[in-house]
């Protein structure tokens, strides 16, 4: 044990034992410090958010369902045809108010530097073959209440749409949110925790 | 038996007295004992954990949101608590190391069914190797402080390679198949090397010796199947990854660069732990990185040489193994080695399977190589 590294190894071995008690107390606490801030953290953003209503599509029967998640498309209102391919990696969601409800708003395709300007509110995106990606495309629900709403769908007479949760506008400072948040769950305009409990979704009715 | 007929053997020529024989083989029995409850008890954990990852699949919605969190997270908490105070008694009379191990891998399943829900009940959209990520990151400090079984040390090398893998194939999307290709071949190569690091540590090897041989065999594992597959890939699908490359000088910059520091780092493991009891390792990690660059810097669309690559690996792994008194993993060195050449016949000579003939002298040729290779294990080992 002589030798320098060995004796630095020695040192830090010892270190570790004179401070094994706090260590594994980190070990423990780490994990559970991370876990309640990413709670309150959510909790607190889905208290502060705007909510946006959106219409949902692409709900082909085969794929709606896999196993406890819905997948599905935004329907975006979207007035205009202005590409984001054109824009590369500076393309943003320019969501507006028009009806003053923030129910399937106005969404159009927009450079971020543009954005924050016009509307009011802005989601980061992607484009992906021409159509906007922004990263969220599955809603998890009880399994008990994959089969009634694959039914629903079947009949093709329900719509659906979901809360998007985004930090609202300060004045005239629009924050470009990078990642939105979903909110409830719309079945032809009912909430699906209403329906849940009027037992609209109970899954051995026919 | 086969310890017992090893005992006898080594008895009759005179290496042990009948005494040590019997001490030895009471002492084997007393220890392998333990295995069967052991081993059914952390079934049993497993088994848990996966109803509970199963219960939070479900999504069952008569318990609130935040109910289902506040109990995840006493439970977490509980366990902790439980899992400190079980960590206090080692050494002591009281010591649990079953149940410590079982509360320790416990906790550590959770946590990666706490990340699930939490994602569940805010909708978050995260992928699977994010959330295989966050879970290696968070329970890292708590599975290299607690737990100490050879089960433990395995499970938690599955689940790190497990999101590497995935990990790899997430993240790399946007890349270039180029980009993609020298990520992969540095991960392949990195992955195992640190692991293999790890398991030289003093800290490791003293105080968990059980992870430190799981971290030895593992990685040796993993560097031998990444060199064998090497050539099968880059033979095969993978010549695409080096016309990939904008020009070729990038190709061999990057590959060299990667595998140059490859070798230096296992100098420097070298260097830092002389002392390391297996020297064989060595010669091993250095062949398989050799095995790993070449048919990268080769890049000649011929299968033949695939398979000569292959047969040069093993055969060089079968004497690095002969020469350390490693006999099993020797007839396995030369049976690979038997069977590749037995595929090349095939391959260079396959029309004649179309009639009996050709399964005729395929059904020769093989006896007598296996023959052959028997015999040639045996002239080894007699000369060692």
């Amino acid at each position: 044990m002589s030798k320098p590294e060995n004796i630095l190894i020695a040192r830090l071995i010892a270190l570790g034992m004179r401070y094994t008690r706090a260590l594994a107390i980190f070990a423990i606490v780490l994990p559970l410090i991370f876990f309640g801030g990413s709670i309150a953290y959510h909790i607190q953003h889905k208290e502060t958010a705007q909510s946006w209503r959106i219409d949902l599509e692409g709900y082909d029967p085969r794929d709606l369902l896999k196993g406890r998640y819905i997948q599905y498309r935004f329907a975006w209102n979207a007035k205009n045809s202005l590409s984001c391919d054109m824009f590369e990696k500076d393309c943003c969601l320019c969501l507006t108010d028009t009806n003053g409800t923030r129910i399937n708003p106005e969404a159009n395709f927009t450079p971020c530097r543009l954005a924050s300007k016009q509307c009011d509110a802005v989601i980061k995106g992607e484009s992906k073959n021409g159509i906007i990606d922004i990263g969220l495309n599955r809603y998890y629900v009880d399994e008990r209440v994959a089969t009634p709403l694959d039914r629903l769908l079947r009949r093709g007479e329900v719509r659906f749409a979901v809360d998007l949760l985004v930090t609202p506008r300060k004045g005239s400072k629009v924050y470009i949110e990078r990642a939105p948040k979903l909110g409830e769950l719309y079945v032809n305009g009912t909430a699906l925790s209403e329906l849940r409990q009027t037992g609209a979704l109970s899954s051995d009715k026919r | 038996m086969r310890l017992k007929s090893r005992l006898s053997l080594w008895e009759k020529n005179g290496l042990i007295s009948a005494d040590n024989a019997s001490a030895i083989q009471s002492f084997e029995k007393n220890r392998t004992s333990k295995q069967f409850a052991i081993g059914f008890q952390m079934v049993g954990v497993f088994s848990i954990l996966l109803g509970f990852a199963m219960v939070i699949g479900a999504n069952w919605q008569e318990i609130g949101p935040y109910a289902k969190l506040a109990a995840h997270f006493a439970l977490n908490a509980g366990l902790g608590i439980w899992l400190l105070k079980l960590h206090k008694t080692i050494g002591q009379p009281n010591d649990r190391p079953i149940l410590r191990e079982g509360v320790c891998l416990a906790l550590f399943g959770l946590t990666l069914t706490f990340i699930a829900l939490i994602g569940q009940v805010f909708q978050l959209d995260g992928s699977t190797a994010a959330a295989l990520i966050l879970w290696m990151i968070l329970s890292v400090p708590m599975m290299m402080m607690f737990p100490r079984s050879r089960f433990s040390a395995s499970l938690w090398f599955v689940a790190l390679i497990v999101t590497v893998i995935m990990g790899f194939f997430e993240f790399s999307k946007p890349l270039g198949d180029f980009e993609k290709g020298v990520f992969g071949y540095f991960l392949a190569l990195f992955v195992p090397l640190s692991v293999f690091g790890d398991h030289c540590m003093t800290i490791t090897r003293k105080y968990r010796p059980e992870f430190s041989d799981v971290f030895r065999r593992g990685s040796l594992v993993l560097l031998i199947c990444a060199a064998t597959l090497s050539g099968f890939w880059f033979y095969g699908a993978g010549n695409d990854f080096y016309r990939s490359a904008s020009h070729g000088s990038q190709h061999y910059l990057f590959i060299g660069l990667i595998t140059a520091c490859a070798f230096v780092y296992i100098g420097f493991l070298k260097t830092c732990f002389k002392d390391h009891e297996e020297p064989s390792d060595w010669t091993v990690l250095n062949l398989c990185v050799a095995a790993m660059a070449l048919p990268l810097f080769i890049v000649v669309d011929l299968d033949f040489l695939g398979a000569l690559l292959f047969m040069g690996f093993w055969m060089g792994l079968g004497y690095i193994w002969q020469k350390a008194g490693e006999d099993k993993l020797v007839s396995l060195a030369i049976t690979l080695v038997t069977l590749r050449l037995y595929i090349v016949f095939l391959e260079v000579f396959g029309g004649l399977m179309t009639n009996g003939i050709g399964l005729i002298l395929a059904g020769c040729v093989l006896i007598g190589m296996v023959k052959g290779a028997k015999r040639f294990s045996n002239f080894l080992k007699e000369t060692v």
